[in-house]
């Protein structure tokens, strides 16, 4: 690729640490990102590993409680499954390749694979987890925008007061409620479920239209609170962005108002919120367990309460193992996104 | 440019509620109108009048009564979460700040590690793996949520190990540890206090959350989240059950933030104007 030609004064000399021949910035950069990633995947599975030691059955939490945690099957199948008996260093190993093949074992309640049960559950969470990021981004981006641009206004002025309450709300009471007054009492929403089951045969629109209405409860609970961070978050970056200083020559030059917002301050305002899109996928995630369980939608929220509730350790772990990894990938996404629209993010 | 007092206007009042709240939580056995496990079978589901203010549940119980009752749990739990994890995050980022080398890229690549699982996902397995409770439930919030405070704690302390009164103590002879608790600590104290306080608002959020998915305190314990759970399984008819904890929780984690707010807006030399 031919360097660009400085108009002015010649060849334009090679900014320091910018594309020397060969790999590309971005992708010497996704690279790097990626090498970084491998000792945290390792560090998740030495964290899942220590986990299945303090379980019941293992030498550290043979002492405790409640008969159905302790009881003499559910030891035993411990003791097979991973092998408690064997020297660590080996049983991580083993726990190592488990986890390469995501081979986790068997559900302790039902005996199908926790893979298969995992999989199974995955894409409710990841439609409900899709949609709420379209609604908490498309309404929390215009509104932080909105604020930042009037703080002065009375309808702002309202808003935040009402960010900062929704930001308060407890997630499990706000589905609580919907669940309550809104589903129950009003019969304006489905109570719960995913899927009617009348409809199991009908034409895939139909399906399709019945689990989105369904979602309409568990995305309002999960929304609220998380759109109001949103627009907090991006409020902050638009009044970081324009008190610089290139605002106010865009200002001084003459240019419109709209003009400067949209060529000057947007762009640099939204910048971050790529990134907070990954960021917010641990949150989203944690959230769906409380709005799953509560709406009963058939994700690995409400697998996660499931297996908890009734000790189904090779269950909960892989579904930790699992969202875990799903974070590390999406901060990864976001990361690369975010160096695609800034360079200077690439640069080492 | 003298600055108005902290303790004025809705920051004033915020406090003087909170410490309402906690002093009627402390009270509780004495000022609650009757014994919160008590059976009345009779007045089951009894809507809120003179002589249960709030309303009855599905054994009868009075609802004021297992209120002010479950705020002992909730708001005890909650402050000794956020204490437990304010004094491990202080220790361990700050440890990691001070030491700096390979101490600090191990404690800081495992709070990565603890950031990158889903906070419930780990919860829940850390339940299941020890079991339910209060203790626990301190335990596990602990143990999961220090992290954000480590890493205020270890790039204020990075900020503070060059300054000259590190330096005087380091050269009187002082032993590491002291520097760091009797020196360096101290002066982080104002971010250390503003973490808390949100991480406060965030344990009792969380134990709350907890609790009402059944993994926090037994029956017939009750705290805010569990009374919520019991409003869960009865009849909607029954508002009062699924209105009044909600209320609760989500006004002590409300003004818990608020003063958070405040004292965020005193330290932000942004905000100075």
């Amino acid at each position: 690729m031919a360097a660009p030609r400085n108009p002015y004064n010649g060849p334009a000399a090679p900014l320091p640490g910018r594309d020397p021949p060969g790999v590309p910035l971005l992708l010497r950069y996704a690279l790097r990102r990626l090498l970084l990633a491998v000792p945290l995947l390792l560090g998740i599975s030495v964290l899942t590993f220590a986990l299945v030691h303090l379980a019941p059955g293992s030498p550290v939490g043979a002492q405790t409680g409640l008969s159905m945690r302790t009881s003499r099957a559910s030891v035993e199948a411990l003791r097979r499954l991973y092998g408690l008996d064997r020297p660590l260093p080996e049983q991580y190993w083993d726990w190592l390749g488990r986890l390469a093949r995501l081979d986790f074992g068997d559900s302790f309640r039902d005996q199908r694979p926790v893979i298969s049960k995992i999989a199974a559950a995955l894409p409710a969470t990841l439609l409900l987890n899709g949609l709420s990021l379209a609604v908490v981004f498309g309404v929390g981006v215009p509104f932080g925008v909105l604020s930042a641009v009037r703080p002065r206004a009375p309808l702002t002025r309202a808003f935040s007061a009402f960010t900062f309450a929704a930001y308060c709300l407890p997630v499990f009471w706000v589905a609580l409620l919907l669940q309550v007054f809104l589903g129950a009492r009003l019969g304006l929403i489905p109570v719960s479920g995913y899927l009617s089951p009348l409809l199991e045969d009908a034409p895939a629109w139909r399906r399709w239209a019945d689990i989105l209405w369904h979602a309409a409860g568990p995305l309002l609970a999960s929304t609220l609170g998380a759109w109001a961070a949103v627009s907090r978050y991006v409020r902050n970056s638009m009044f970081e962005v324009l008190s610089q200083d290139y605002i106010r020559t865009a200002r001084a030059k003459g240019l419109p108002e709209g003009q400067v917002l949209r060529r000057h301050a947007l762009p640099n305002a939204l910048l971050p919120v790529v990134a907070l899109l990954g960021l917010s996928l641990p949150g989203l995630l944690s959230g769906s367990v409380i709005v799953e369980t509560i709406f009963s939608w058939p994700g690995m929220g409400l697998l996660a309460w499931q297996a908890a509730t009734g000790y189904d350790y090779p269950v909960i772990l892989g579904l930790g193992f699992v969202a875990a990894v799903l974070t590390v990938l999406g901060n990864l996404a976001a990361d690369l996104c975010s160096a695609a629209l800034d360079p200077r993010i690439a640069v080492p | 440019m003298s600055r108005p007092a902290f303790w004025s206007g809705p920051t004033l009042a915020a406090g003087l509620l909170l410490l309402a709240l906690g002093l009627a939580a402390l009270l509780a056995p004495w000022i609650r109108p009757e014994d919160p496990d008590l059976i009345r079978v009779a007045l089951r589901f009894a809507p809120p009048s003179p002589g249960q203010w709030l309303g009855r549940d599905a054994l009868g119980r009075d609802v004021l009564s297992r209120m002010l009752t479950g705020a002992r749990v909730s708001l005890g739990v909650g402050l000794a979460s956020a204490a437990a994890l304010t004094g491990l995050g202080a220790i361990l980022g700050g440890w990691a700040g001070y030491a700096g080398g390979w101490v600090d890229a191990a404690i800081m690549r495992c709070a990565d590690v603890l950031l990158a699982v889903p906070s419930l996902f780990l919860l829940l397995a850390l339940i299941a793996v020890l079991g339910p409770g209060e203790g626990n439930v301190v335990l596990v919030l602990a143990l999961t949520g220090w992290t954000g405070m480590a890493r205020i704690v270890r790039s204020e302390v990075q900020s503070l190990k060059g300054r000259e009164f590190v330096l005087a103590a380091r050269a009187s002879g002082a032993r590491p540890a002291s520097v760091l608790l009797g020196h360096v600590l101290p002066n982080a104290l104002a971010p250390i206090y503003v973490s808390l306080t949100f991480g406060v608002a965030d344990a009792i959020l969380m134990e709350s959350g907890l609790s009402f998915l059944g993994l926090g305190v037994q029956p017939p314990q009750a705290s805010w989240g569990s009374l919520l759970a019991d409003g869960r399984d009865a009849a909607p008819e029954a508002w009062w059950l699924s209105v009044f904890p909600g209320l609760a929780i989500f006004a002590v984690v409300l003004l818990v933030n608020q003063l958070g707010e405040a004292a965020r807006r005193r330290l932000d030399p942004r905000e100075a104007r």
